[in-house]
């Protein structure tokens, strides 16, 4: 179970590919390398023994040239003098001295007497020194028996190893006599008791080249003959020290093969762990591509939006970019290098084999390549422009016949006919008429079509247009046809809804006359009863009202629907706001209202019917008389703008306003929701139509008690005000009670 | 003397309100119920006044004016339910004297058929000798006098108010703007005028008219001032 939910970790998965690729990838290439240079067909020995030969081949062949050079400088001859020869002798020695190298060398002559050796068991002495003890043939030492012991090699399992092995191995080259070690005097020395101390150092005071033989551990002796004159030659040879004192490239490379070859199998069991892992792993991935949680929907990624193709593409040029990373080892440490581009490579496989296995299952990997979706374009727009044609042949015969005669024109002039000229000369002007033609009807139609948008419902002349740009403007004038037939139709139905209404008033007026005055006659007569005098008091009032609301709608119906007409001349405005003043200041005063007003010392002409503008301002101010709370002041401004004048009129609601000022404004609504009081409900709207009709915005706002109206007329000679959008719902016909 | 009134309307409830009220009046009262029958009355009575639907069966109000100002003179009070502003204009076009639309304040009726029948019979449309006496309609003012009389009953007008007046009477259907008014009665008006113009031109309309609503003669033309409409 907990494997199971471990494979189904994505994440988890896609990092033991990695460790996978990356583990086995360093290993292989390990394993590979270690292949090369022989760990797998060859013993440790043989393997070290050709490294270190090489090594040690350089060395030798350095100081070969270094004693030619001591040869052409007299070193060996007999009248150099002492101080010379030592001076060059160290030029030499210096570089090989036992903290350098674990190299060192003898020279010798045919009679094998040591002419120059960089040999020390003290790598504190200098070269010079050591040269002079051999020279005198007596090594003196001034190290305590302490110190020799701790100079002397340590115990050491691995090295005695080492000595088995090289016992069984001939380091020499072919053409030299090397010194042959047994084991046992090794042995022999290794575990040389402290008593043998004294017999050691005896030993160090034997000539050099005992010393070399017993003493010291020489892994590997090359003899190289350096010819000094006709007469003789002198023997160069170079020996590793067994145990190595300094860090060089000896120690380097015993190590290094060591651990190579200790590791040699571990490469390989790594190299197929991760291959397995990596196996295993991407396998898992691969299964599960596609799918979230259970295997039934699959579900494209965000690689699966790129097509196929260009996916394809871009993975064979990152794919590019990486193999040289395992092919051409110039930018990092070999096998980090080799374990990158392997995984680079590994997860860009991964991807690439993880994004088609998606595409087949959600079955878009054709579908979803870029090839297929252009194919399908074009099949698409080519099927198009095969249907357009039938439409378009008109068009494309006359183009074609035109550029056949064009050819034919060309041809006659280069086969030097004057007649060629003829027919190019006709084409030119046969296109120009066309192309102006084309153009002029063009401009007809953009014309026409600007009218019809403007709402200019003219047709448009049909007298030079040809062709389809005839037809496209017939079209045009029968939309424009329909259109003003909808328009008239319109304006039909509002006239006969306004004459309706006006006859229905009429009618309604009539019995209305009789009732009004019938009731005044009741009124005047004398009744016992004293219920009856009130009776007809209630009669009065309500009939009254009912005058006043025929009134009222029929006016309304005239604002809303526009068939008012409307005669605009140039007013006061400041002039108005005086007159509605005086008529209204007594009726103020009756009311306990105080007018306070503020209204600009200059003229504010305005392009309005005064008289339905004071029939918007009377209905606002009988408002204020009607519903204004007694003893309060009523505000009024007069503002003006640059395009527009506002008027304001502010006063405190009497009764708590409980409507928005939306409602307000609608037909039939009252300040007061129990319609207690006069009036029709219409005097709003009627002031808000009549507003709209001078070209101006009415607007109500209630802040609480405070009622504001609030009127927005253009100055003269502005743009009227654009109309709120919002109109009243409620027309008349659904709305009036009758 | 007692004048002849005819009451022409189609609704028999409307003429008989109207013989009530104006049978108090001490007038003798005819009735038709369309224009012919008014046409014939009119042929066989001697008719100073008559009171005039339009919208009737038979011959409509309109054509009977029409019909009427072929032979006769006699006042022709409108009375009608058409209230449209191009309907009163038609109508007074077309011949007749004034224009009452339904519902009406009967009180309203009886004074306007008393002014007609004044104009017409008593006042009878003659100039006024005195180069200092000015008639609108039924409104007369003698400035030697410094009187104004409407219908001959002498009306109570202060000093600014008379001032007024007399500026719009000398210049008949002239707008002045309540500017120009005050600069003209400057000297009349009280020191802090507590009324302004318009409230002094309400009051003069309250005397003079016999419905300040919708008066006759002393008009405001809103947004630009006043006018005497003669």
């Amino acid at each position: 179970m907990k494997f199971t939910k471990l494979i189904q970790n994505k994440p988890i998965m896609i990092l033991t590919f990695f460790v996978g690729l990356s583990l086995g990838g360093a290993n292989f290439y390990q394993r590979q390398n270690l292949s090369n240079l022989g760990y797998y067909r060859n013993s440790f020995s043989e393997i070290y023994q050709s490294r270190i030969k090489n090594l040690c081949s350089a060395d030798i062949s350095d100081i070969q040239e270094r004693m030619e050079n001591l040869r052409d400088n007299g070193y060996f001859d007999e009248s150099t003098s002492e101080q010379l020869r030592n001076q060059l002798a160290e030029g030499v020695l210096s570089d090989y001295t036992a903290d350098k190298t674990n190299f060192f060398f003898t020279v010798h002559d045919m009679n094998d007497n040591v002419l120059l050796s960089s040999y020390t068991d003290d790598y504190q002495y200098s070269a010079v020194e050591i040269y002079q003890n051999l020279k005198t043939e007596t090594v003196e030492t001034d190290l305590t028996e302490e110190e020799y012991q701790t100079f002397q090699l340590p115990e050491n399992a691995n090295i005695l190893e080492e000595y088995e092995y090289m016992d069984n191995v001939s380091f020499e080259d072919d053409n030299s006599s090397g010194e042959d070690f047994s084991s046992q005097q090794i042995d022999e020395e290794y575990n040389a008791p402290m008593e043998e101390v004294q017999q050691i150092d005896e030993e160090y005071n034997a000539p050099m080249e005992e010393v070399l033989n017993e003493e010291n551990l020489m892994m590997h002796h090359i003899t190289y003959e350096i010819p000094v004159s006709d007469d003789g030659s002198y023997y160069v040879t170079g020996y590793v020290r067994s145990e190595f004192y300094a860090s060089d490239k000896y120690s380097n490379l015993y190590s290094t093969v060591q651990k190579n070859y200790k590791n040699r199998y571990i490469y390989v069991g790594f190299a197929i762990l991760g291959g397995l892992l990596t196996l295993f792993s991407g396998l898992v991935l691969l299964a599960r591509a596609g799918y979230r949680d259970e295997f039934s929907t699959v579900k494209t990624g965000f690689t699966e939006k790129i097509p196929t193709d260009v996916f394809s593409v871009l993975i064979l040029c990152a794919l590019a970019v990486h193999i040289p990373l395992i092919d051409d080892f110039v930018y990092m440490p070999r096998t980090l290098q080799f374990m990158v581009g392997v995984d680079g490579i590994g997860a860009l496989i991964l991807w690439y084999a993880h994004s088609v296995i998606v595409r087949i299952r959600a079955k878009e990997l054709f579908s979803n390549t870029f090839c297929f979706r252009a194919l399908r374009g074009i099949y698409h727009l080519t099927r198009r422009t095969a249907k357009a044609v039938p439409s378009m042949w008109k068009t494309l015969v006359p183009i074609g016949i035109f550029d056949l005669l064009n050819l034919f024109g060309v041809y006659c002039i280069a086969e030097n006919a004057e007649f060629g000229l003829f027919i190019l000369i006709l084409l030119y002007f046969l296109a120009h008429a066309m192309i102006f033609g084309i153009l002029y009807n063009l401009h007809i139609l953009e014309k026409g079509g600007q009218n019809m948008a403007d709402g200019i419902l003219d047709k448009i002349p049909e007298k030079w247009l040809f062709g389809r740009f005839l037809k496209h403007a017939r079209n045009l004038n029968s939309i424009s046809e329909g259109m003003n037939k909808a328009v008239t139709d319109k304006l039909k139905s509002e006239m006969f809804r306004t004459e309706l209404i006006a006859n229905v008033s009429h009618d309604i007026k009539t019995p209305l006359t009789s009732i009004i005055n019938y009731t005044d006659l009741l009124s005047k007569m004398n009744f016992e009863d004293k219920q009856a005098s009130e009776y007809i008091d209630v009669l009065g009032r309500q009939s009254a009202r009912l005058r006043k609301l025929t009134e009222d709608v029929l006016e309304a119906s005239k604002a809303t629907t526009g068939t008012a007409t409307v005669h605009k001349e140039k007013i006061d405005f400041r002039v108005l706001i005086e007159q509605i003043e005086g008529e209204f200041i007594e009726k103020f005063n009756i009311n306990h209202l105080t007018l306070v007003s503020s209204v600009p010392e200059h003229p504010l002409y305005i392009m309005a019917d005064g008289r339905q503008l004071w029939r918007v301002l009377d209905n606002l101010f009988n408002n204020v008389c009607k519903y204004a709370m007694s003893g309060t002041r009523v505000y009024l401004n007069v503002t003006e703008s640059e395009n527009e004048i506002t008027f304001m009129l502010r006063n405190i609601s009497a009764t708590e306003l409980n409507l928005s000022a939306e409602e307000l404004m609608e037909r039939f609504v009252r300040g007061d929701r129990s319609r207690n009081t006069e009036g029709s409900g219409l005097g709003l709207s009627i002031a808000q139509s009549l507003t709209a009709l001078q070209g101006g915005v009415m607007e109500l706002q209630i802040d609480g008690d405070l009622f504001k109206a609030i009127i927005r007329l253009p100055q003269m000679n502005a743009e009227p005000l654009s109309q709120p959008t919002q109109q009243p719902t409620v027309s008349i016909a659904k709305g009036c009670p009758a | 003397m007692k004048y002849n009134i005819l009451i022409c309307d189609d609704e028999k409830d409307i003429v008989n309100a109207l013989k009530i009220y104006l049978s108090q009046e001490d007038y003798i009262l005819h009735t038709a119920y369309n224009g012919r029958q008014a046409l014939d009355v009119i042929e066989r009575e001697n008719i100073d006044i008559i009171l005039l639907d339009i919208m009737m069966p038979e011959m409509d109000g309109l054509e009977t004016i029409t019909k009427l100002r072929e032979h006769y003179n006699l006042p022709v009070i409108l009375l009608t339910a058409k209230s449209e502003d191009t309907d009163k204009i038609l109508g007074l076009n077309l011949g007749a004297d004034d224009y009452i639309t339904k519902p009406f304040n009967a009180m309203e009726v009886i004074a306007r058929v008393r002014s007609q029948l004044r104009r017409y019979k008593q006042l009878g449309g003659a100039p006024s000798a005195s180069p200092s006496t000015y008639q609108i309609g039924n409104i007369m003012l003698d400035n030697s006098e410094k009187t104004v009389t409407v219908d001959g009953k002498a009306v109570n007008l202060t000093p600014t108010e008379y001032a007024i007046l007399f500026l719009l009477m000398k210049n008949p259907n002239k707008v002045f703007s309540p500017e120009e008014i005050y600069v003209a009665v400057r000297g009349e008006l009280p020191y802090g005028a507590e009324g302004t113009i318009a409230v002094h031109v309400r009051h003069i309309r309250e005397k003079i008219e016999i419905n300040p609503a919708e008066p006759r003669f002393l008009k405001a033309v809103w947004g630009q001032g006043y006018k005497l409409e003669g």
